[in-house]
């Protein structure tokens, strides 16, 4: 029962009038298994470009399937919204975006449990030409016995603009996510991840940029907070393919209390001509900064909610203004559910 | 109405740094404390503020009758003591004004302010710092006078009963140094207190202090009026040091 909730909800989403309005600019959203038939070219251009990469069969799975065309321009983020209704439910998703040249978008993705216990494996596949924009916003919002994967894999044209922003909120059993994204000629590439690791719960997240064409550039930042009992390990690979690439990943990580965390950075180039630059840092919570905060007057569990939502704040740089208020509650929200 | 410390000894460790301080700041009242570098300043400001790494090994600390002497910092700040940090830190994705709000919240029994935003913008725009500075992490990439700036800001907002400001004339130019004189001006014209702490007595070209401490090597060596301010001005601290070396030889 639970399970044909999800699936009429998404159902309702994607094919009500919320499509229909997105249909006035040219842009289609809708279930993938629908989309196999009507834009079969598109999805399987895309899908025969993963080599030995392993897919889920699009015309079997759930998923969106998102095509946005040519100079199309839209300031209002597209919403798409993945729910697991089954207890005990192992539910698989696939979905697939192409983004025309000169086209500028921003999808907001969520994914959210309404049952104790399942398994969650995500694949995504994006294709972004020249000269486009696209920012994705993804918000994981799960429960303490649900297992995740999902990985993404993206190519961004000439001359283009890829950001991606991931916000975990709530605790799961555990976490894996990977991201890879190709720049072409002087593309800019920007992933901001912000976690939280809560008490038995393990999170494993990989961001890869490969610098493909020449004068592009690759920003990661990522701010994990890892709770007692917690353990997270964040891998990080900025990798050179042409000339005149800059690349800089920003790791940090918060401890509190017995947790644990891993970092892993790797530079790696394959050309005379790279500036590929990184910093890390695990830590505590300052002594000092507590102190500072409590002589205004905080005690000092309110002191520490600040301080860590501030942490997480700093990967979320240059979001959106239309989302960014969103993302500051969400934000806070993570903060002010941290166990010390 | 007071604060006040009897027979203070404060330690660092196992090393004492503060022997025997007694010291009172009263309502409407500008007292200052003067000495040397080194010569325990910033730890009495700390001490007095509840910082966990000073310790108090004897002696009391007594606000308004009250002793809080094992009272955390945030309690003592609730009951009206204020730091003005000589060295404040950087809380990056922390907003200023988000740290105002709360702790005015606090101050009114959990109750919001309803023209605080204005009044926090209208108050710094006064002090020399734009809307812009109020949006980034507490003195995140502030200049040495803007952080000054910003925790003279703090104590004008929350209006604190008692006020130490630990060297806030340090670094500053000359308007700085006048604004930071009008700022202790108006706060003791309100009946607040303001216990100011300096080696440098520029800032008293501008007001004159009730009482004056001079502290020297974690004790309180003299005290009396603005007579010790202008034998500082004229001589430094070495009539000081000469005055002690003298009592232990």
């Amino acid at each position: 029962m639970e399970g044909h909730v999800a699936s009429i909800l998404n159902e309702k989403l994607l094919a009500g009038m919320y499509a229909s309005y997105l249909s006035k600019f040219g842009v289609v959203l809708m279930d993938i298994r629908r989309a196999v038939d009507k834009y079969r070219d598109i999805i399987d251009e895309i899908i025969s470009r993963q080599g030995d990469r392993k897919v889920f069969d699009p015309a079997k799975t759930p998923g969106v399937f998102v095509y946005v065309p040519r100079g199309t321009r839209i300031e209002t983020p597209i919403y798409a919204c993945f729910l697991l209704g089954e207890k005990g439910f192992y539910q698989r998703i696939i979905n697939v975006i192409k983004i025309e040249d000169g086209a500028e978008i921003t999808l907001a993705k969520g994914c959210a449990a309404l049952v104790p216990t399942g398994a969650h494996k995500a694949m995504s596949l994006i294709e972004i030409g020249d000269n486009a924009r696209f920012t994705s916003i993804m918000i994981h919002n799960w429960r303490p016995g649900i297992d995740v994967s999902s990985a993404t894999y993206a190519r961004v044209g000439k001359n283009s603009f890829y950001r991606s922003y991931y916000v975990k909120t709530t605790p799961v059993r555990s976490i894996g996510s990977y991201e890879e994204v190709e720049a072409e000629e002087a593309t800019r590439i920007e992933v901001h991840k912000a976690s939280t690791a809560p008490r038995d719960t393990r999170v494993a997240s990989t961001a890869v940029i490969n610098l493909r064409g020449r004068n592009s550039s690759g920003l990661i930042v990522t701010r994990g907070v890892v709770e007692s009992g917690g353990f997270m390990v964040n891998e990080l690979k900025m990798n050179a393919q042409a000339n005149n690439v800059k690349g800089h990943m920003e790791c940090m990580g918060l401890v509190l209390g017995e947790g644990v965390m891993r970092t892993l950075p790797v530079l790696e180039t394959s050309v005379e001509n790279a500036t590929l630059t990184h910093e890390a840092s695990i830590g505590r919570i300052g002594g000092e900064q507590l102190f500072y905060l409590m002589t205004r007057g905080l005690t000092e569990e309110e002191a520490v909610r600040l301080i860590v939502g501030g942490f997480l704040r700093g990967a979320m740089e240059g979001l959106p203004p239309q989302v960014k208020s969103y993302m500051d509650r969400i934000i806070n929200m993570m903060a002010g559910k941290i166990v010390m | 109405m007071s604060l006040k410390t009897i027979d203070l000894h404060v330690s660092v460790g196992d090393k004492e740094i503060l022997h025997g301080i007694n010291i009172e700041a009263r309502p409407g009242e500008l007292r200052v404390i003067m000495g040397p570098n080194g010569s325990g300043k910033t730890s009495l400001a700390l001490a007095l503020m509840g910082h966990s790494s000073y310790r108090i090994t004897r002696g009391k600390i007594i606000l308004d009758g009250k002793d809080i002497t094992r009272l955390p910092p945030n309690e003592r700040a609730l009951r009206g003591l204020f730091l003005v940090f000589q060295n404040p830190v950087e809380i990056p994705g922390v907003k200023l004004e988000e740290v105002l709000k709360l702790s005015i919240k606090k101050r009114l029994g959990g109750r919001e302010c309803p023209d605080i935003k204005e009044r926090i913008a209208s108050e710094a725009g006064l002090i020399g710092l734009s809307r812009e500075h109020l949006e980034r992490g507490v003195n995140v990439g502030f200049s040495g006078g803007e952080k000054k700036r910003s925790e003279i800001l703090q104590a004008k907002i929350l209006r604190p009963k008692y006020v130490i400001m630990d060297e806030p004339d340090s670094g500053l130019d000359v308007d700085g140094i006048r604004i930071v004189a009008d700022v202790i001006k108006e706060l003791i014209s309100t009946g607040r207190s303001v216990l100011l702490i300096t080696h440098y007595p520029r800032v008293l070209e501008y007001i004159e202090p009730n009482h004056v401490y001079v502290l020297y090597r974690g004790k309180i060596v003299a005290e009396g009026g603005m007579e010790i301010v202008e034998r500082i001005n004229r001589e430094g601290f070495k009539w000081i040091e000469e005055k002690e070396e003298e009592k232990r030889d």
